[in-house]
């Protein structure tokens, strides 16, 4: 009789599971997790609207097995609540359209920040991909986000979370590839690409970095012509951030920097400022007020084709070196510095 | 399951295959057995969202035989993971034959051996990607193509972690990808080039090429416009280690050894140019060569404006570096 209602205590947490092998419980309809567990999609699930999969619960493992979760209304595919955390999803895909997020957590920055892990997903036509309203650790493995209505990755937090973003590709976005406020991330051999409509919004970027510290290493970076909208590759607003052997390619500038303290080498930058605007920077250093951009060390870089400069200091940018940078067909000049203090160390060409 | 012939529900609601079968609905699918056919294909994909796990098992074909898994215009959205791929002409094949519509492919931890013709050929690729697979023995590794490579920033491809061996022609070609990003992968006797890319930005790094008993041919082969950096990769005992026909390639922190003088040829580390393609503002810089024969860094006259610098050149039997371009200029640093 303990037996049984152990077994029976384990039985369905939502309308739509059941028990599978492997003590995992299947999951087959919409409806929501409220315990921790191993869970496995058993089918494609389709909703018209609202939320497809709602978490209620820490320490979830949802295995979406090959399948898919659908929307063709608005809402989000998999909505987790706030204050639980401890989740990984993994293995499937996530289908939606432009009124849809596939995965949401955290109603404002003061939600607890959640402990996220995505790993082998397909993430197509959705407005966000990934929408995190309060993040404390976010990995992003071998995942495919692409044709992002808005941002394909869009990570807040009242502190400053850590993760990792690897062997991922984020494409087709409308706006922002990634937009992390994440210290101490790692991004390396992700494909980002962004494709700008005629929002007239700001800057859209490729990676737009705002936690401090942290490492972009191997990444490639790209957009297309399409003017009058402005792109970036990667702005970097936080400090301490190493900026590593990435290529950026056919932006309206590569890499813009607002913070202190970068190192910034070994990339190849080319063919900025051809989208039809005049800002044509490989790299542009340029600080925001109560953000001097200074400090930077700008170094061995390969900046070709750049339409005006290949390296540009507003003012009032300080205190920035460059040295052994490759700098070849700028429009206007190698070296344009409207800042102070900033030093040509030596080997440029 | 009605949607299928050869199919029944599975557990975890993965949908068993264990004979050839025409797949027309989205959904999981796992082999349950191995498959063997004498002609003919036995996989047939011929709708969007499906996911197949070949569960350890092996399709195979005769070495006459057609393909192995075909894809047909307009599915998309492709997984195949984790088994063998037997024989055949193709292993993976992308039919367009009724349209032309971009196709989303990727590949995990599948072996291939052997295939007549091409293991994976994606005809009009959107996005493809392969990671810890083997291709052994076959004509060409991998064909990615599309013609919208500066136009559709979806169109890329990633290749991390696989092994491509005896391979007759080409390793991998990609020809149209805005971007390209391959690491960690494995090159040995390629016939013509491991990597040839064209068009499109390429970030190709940590990568092994070999040659074994024969002299190998070309290591990395960038045309078209391709470009992009070259980064921290192995080259032993190949004709080329790599050949640029491109502008603003960044080429670094490669360990270039060449083949043995008695296997004769004319080889080079890098080179740069080619009778009318141009190679100008190319970067090349803090690489080791060293060339038994033959020079370590070639400027062919169509190279204009290229830079070397901090590169270890020491130990070429033949020349160091070869500069019949205009402009190219020692920035430095080299050892000789």
């Amino acid at each position: 009789m303990r037996c049984l209602l152990a077994i029976v205590a384990l039985l369905p947490l939502l309308s739509g599971t059941a028990a599978a092998d492997e003590g995992r419980t299947a999951i087959f309809q919409p409806g929501t997790i409220d315990r921790p567990g191993s869970y496995v999609l058993n089918r494609d699930i389709v909703v018209a609207g609202g939320d497809a999969i709602v978490i209620r619960a820490s320490q979830v493992d949802l295995d979406l097995n090959g399948y898919a979760i659908r929307s063709t209304g608005g809402g989000a595919l998999i909505q987790i609540a706030d204050g639980f955390s401890s989740i990984r999803i993994r293995n499937g895909r996530l289908l939606g359209n432009d009124e849809v997020v596939a995965i949401a957590y955290g109603s404002s920055e003061q939600a607890p920040p959640i402990t996220l892990r995505l790993e082998d997903l397909e993430v197509d036509g959705n407005l966000f991909g990934v929408f995190l309203g309060s993040a404390a650790v976010l990995d992003i493995t071998s995942c495919d986000i692409l044709r992002c209505a808005d941002t394909c990755v869009l990570s807040f937090s009242a502190v400053e979370p850590t993760g990792r973003i690897v062997d991922s590709r984020f494409a087709q976005a409308q706006y922002n590839g990634l937009h992390l406020v994440q210290g101490g991330m790692e991004l390396r051999g992700n494909i980002i690409s962004t494709e700008p409509q005629s929002y007239q919004r700001d800057q859209r970027v490729g990676a737009r970095i705002i936690g401090h510290g942290g490492i972009l290493d191997g990444n490639l970076v790209a957009s297309i012509d399409q003017p009058p909208d402005r792109t970036a590759g990667v702005e970097l607003f936080a400090s301490g951030i190493l900026m590593t052997n990435n290529v950026l390619d056919r932006h309206s500038t590569g890499v813009i920097v607002h913070s202190n303290g970068n190192r910034i080498a070994g990339n190849v930058i080319r063919r900025s400022g051809f989208n039809g605007v005049d800002d044509g920077n490989g790299i542009d250093v340029w600080n925001l007020p109560g953000d001097p951009a200074a400090g930077n060390l700008i170094e061995v870089n390969l900046i070709d084709e750049s339409l005006q400069c290949a390296l540009n200091f507003s003012p009032p940018s300080a205190d920035n070196a460059f040295r052994g940078n490759m700098r070849f067909a700028s429009g206007v000049a190698p070296v344009c510095d409207g800042g102070n203090g900033n030093t040509d160390a030596g080997g440029n060409l | 399951m009605s949607v299928v012939a050869g199919v029944a529900r599975a557990d975890q609601g993965r949908i068993p295959i264990f004979g050839p079968v025409t797949i027309t609905q989205p959904g999981s699918y796992v082999l349950t057995r191995d498959i063997t056919v004498s002609s003919g294909t036995p996989i047939n994909i011929q709708a969007s969202n499906v996911t197949i796990d070949l569960n350890g098992h092996s399709l195979t074909n005769s070495p006459t035989g057609g393909r192995l898994i075909t894809i047909f215009s307009p599915s998309t959205n492709i997984r195949i993971a984790n088994g063998r791929l037997v024989g055949g002409v193709r292993g993976i094949d992308y039919n367009t034959s009724t349209g032309n519509a971009g196709t989303s492919v990727s590949i995990h931890a599948v072996d291939f051996e052997p295939q007549g013709e091409i293991a994976v050929d994606i005809s009009n690729a959107i996005s493809f990607e392969m990671t810890s697979s083997s291709i052994t023995n076959a004509y060409t590794g991998v064909l990615i193509t599309n013609p919208n490579a500066t136009t559709d920033p979806r169109v890329t491809a990633r290749l991390v972690g696989n092994r491509f061996a005896r391979i007759t022609h080409y390793g991998v070609i990609i020809t149209g990808m805005r971007s390209f990003i391959a690491t960690d992968n494995e090159f040995s006797d390629s016939g013509l080039a491991g990597i040839f890319l064209v068009m499109g930005s390429g970030l190709i790094t940590r990568n092994v090429f070999s040659a074994g008993v024969a002299l190998g041919t070309i290591g990395i082969d960038l045309q078209g416009g391709a470009t992009g950096l070259v980064l921290d990769n192995t080259f032993k005992g190949l004709e080329r280690g790599v050949w640029a026909m491109s502008n603003g390639n960044r080429i670094a922190g490669n360990l270039i050894i060449g083949p043995p003088a008695s296997a004769g040829g004319s080889p080079r580390g890098i080179v740069l140019g080619a009778s009318g393609f141009a190679a100008d503002r190319n970067l090349i810089e803090i690489n080791r060569i060293d060339m038994q024969s033959g020079c370590a860094i070639q400027f062919t006259p169509d190279s204009h404006d290229n830079i070397y610098r901090i590169n270890t050149l020491r130990g070429s039997g033949g020349l160091a570096v070869c500069n019949n371009g205009t402009g190219n200029v020692d920035a430095g640093g080299n050892v000789y």
